[in-house]
């Protein structure tokens, strides 16, 4: 659906150079939830604008449906722009004009009839669930709210793409939630592609089916959301998945020498890591009784990711040494990462 | 009242339906010059806007040579304008006394001022806000109609309260040196002639004429600010 290749963008920034995007080749596929993940300045923002063309890559080809869209200029250019829809980290209303309007305005002049606008529009509305709000200001409303807006009027002119600037990092978790699900009923409903571009890696946990991961204006690592989140390969991706686990925060307890992991003798502080898709049996209950041993979980964060579950636990593990050893390996037989933080 | 009146204003009585044709003759000059002054003022302020670095219509030598010649311009006292500029005036007005005369010195005076009091109105518009009309493929021509002139209309009519008024006061100006109006009847009737009530009544008139644009400005804000 969306094919990038090659994309190249440098900046001059007080004479000196700078990287926002450097050879970037993706594809994105129709229907899918995509999200490019990358810290501030990372290049993502550039990158979802060559999309659009907003940002014209200084090299390398933007293709939309197999069309060369860096060929087009002009007229072309706009019509073409009209089927990729577009909503903004701060929302990018008119404060002049009501929400109505603010819909309205991308099909002002597409040839429908004045009542026939108002009524795409507020069907619009009533999909993003502020039928209500048509009349008022967008200073009128929440965050959330304004949001919506946008995506409405971003769907005004029937697009088959959205692109998503930072959606979501101006709303409270809360609000965030409701916009991600929106996003996702919306990619069901419409078969509408989007394209998200964030710093919150429970953004990209939460609806994307795909992901990129860009530091310095390279996509470092992509795939599947799933693979990503277990198998991070570079430390920008492993910095973004520990954000959203707190398996980490046993280094803390150690650094820290708290009371919860003075370990006996025998005693041995593991870390069981799910790798796999099939990670689902009573692994905990099966060892202890397998292998003669008591676990005691320190930290634990398993969360669903594309129907599968993912993270992990730590556990301080009392036991026979070789019953410990015995059962490590039977963990890393059936495909659990077993990491030994701390032996008495 | 009328006593009241002539006690403290003695030499204004006589003059009344002088101070009224000045009055109208300021109206005059103000309303006349302030079309063009708007029209063409607003014109280079979105040519200054579109032309300037990272606009819609990015073009350094465009935005140079205006920015130098309002520069230019701004830089010189009106007084001296008036002067400097009564042989074009003779040409194109066909005249340089009186009402007709003052036009055209007015909007050289004037537009330089109100095409910088546009840039700065336009260029509050919030960039996203073009971006966003860019993404739904809006032209160039919709961008500057639909989004900044749209979007600036409070910001625009504080500019423009504050040109006219300027505007009022520079016709006063150009009254003392010979283009009728209030200025120049409290310069020929009371200055003069050492009337000083009919100094103050002229201010008069003046102050209440401002008072008038700014209430209206202030309420065109007001409502169009959302």
């Amino acid at each position: 659906m969306i094919r990038l290749e090659h994309i190249t963008k440098t900046y001059v920034n007080a004479g000196k150079k700078f990287n926002a995007a450097d050879d970037v080749s993706l594809e994105i596929k129709k229907g899918e939830i995509f999200g490019i993940i990358g810290f501030s300045g990372a290049g993502k923002s550039t990158l979802v604008r060559c999309i659009n063309l907003l940002e014209r890559p200084d090299s390398g080809r933007v293709f939309i449906n197999d069309k060369d869209i860096t060929a087009l200029r002009g007229a072309e250019l706009r019509r073409q722009r009209k089927k990729i829809g577009m909503i903004f980290q701060h929302f990018n209303l008119f404060a002049s004009r009501t929400v109505l309007q603010n819909v309205i305005f991308p099909i002002r002049y597409n040839g429908l009839s004045a009542a026939e606008r108002r009524k795409k529009a507020l069907e619009l509305l009533e999909l993003v669930g502020i039928a209500d709000k048509a009349g008022a200001y967008p200073s009128e409303l929440s965050g959330g709210q304004k949001q919506r807006a946008a995506i409405a009027r971003a769907l005004a002119s029937d697009p088959e793409i959205l692109l998503c600037d930072e959606a979501t990092s101006a709303l409270d978790p809360q609000t965030t939630e409701a916009i991600l699900k929106l996003l996702k009923s919306l990619n069901a409903k419409l078969g509408l592609t989007i394209v998200l571009i964030t710093h919150q890696m429970n953004v990209v946990k939460e609806i994307c089916d795909r992901t990129a991961v860009m530091e310095n204006g390279r996509v470092v690592e992509q795939g599947d959301v799933f693979e990503i989140f277990a198998n991070p390969q570079q430390p920008v991706t492993r910095s973004f998945v520990d954000t959203t686990s707190c398996l980490s925060g046993i280094n803390t307890l150690i650094e820290e020498k708290s009371p919860l992991v003075q370990l006996k003798p025998g005693q041995k502080i593991l870390r069981f890591k799910y790798l796999e898709r099939s990670a689902c049996e009573a692994l905990v209950s099966t060892i202890s009784r397998k292998f003669n041993i008591d676990l005691n979980i320190v930290f634990g964060s398993i969360e669903i990711i594309g129907d599968n579950p993912i993270g992990g636990l730590v556990v301080i593990a009392d036991g026979n040494e070789d019953d410990i050893r015995a059962a490590v390996k039977y963990l890393c037989d059936i495909n659990v990462g077993v990491e030994v933080i701390l032996s008495a | 009242m009328r006593e009241f009146f002539e006690s403290i204003m003695p030499n204004v009585i006589p003059k009344l339906p002088a101070l009224w044709n000045a009055t109208l003759e300021t109206l005059a000059m103000t309303g006349i010059s302030a079309l063009y002054i708007l029209v063409i003022g607003m014109a280079l302020g979105i040519l200054l806007t579109v032309t300037k670095k990272g606009g819609l219509l990015e073009n350094a030598v465009v935005y140079r040579v205006l920015d130098i010649i309002i520069n230019l311009l701004r830089s010189v006292p009106f007084i001296i304008l008036l002067f400097l500029l009564i042989p074009l005036t003779r040409i194109i007005s066909g005249t340089s006394i009186g009402v007709a005369g003052s036009i055209f010195p007015l909007i050289v005076g004037t537009v330089p001022f109100f095409s910088r009091q546009a840039e700065a109105a336009l260029a509050g518009v919030n960039p996203g806000l073009i971006e966003a009309a860019q993404s739904m493929g809006c032209s160039k021509l919709g961008i500057i109609f639909r989004v900044y002139l749209r979007e600036s209309i409070p910001a625009l009519s504080r500019g423009i309260t504050i040109t006219l008024i300027n505007l009022v006061g520079l016709t006063a100006m150009a009254g003392a040196v010979g283009a009728g109006g209030l200025g120049n009847f409290a310069y020929v009737q009371g200055v003069q002639r050492n009337y000083y009530d009919i100094i103050v009544a002229a201010v008069i008139v003046l102050v209440l004429i401002v008072q008038v644009i700014q209430i209206i400005g202030n309420i065109i804000a007001k409502k169009t600010e959302k």
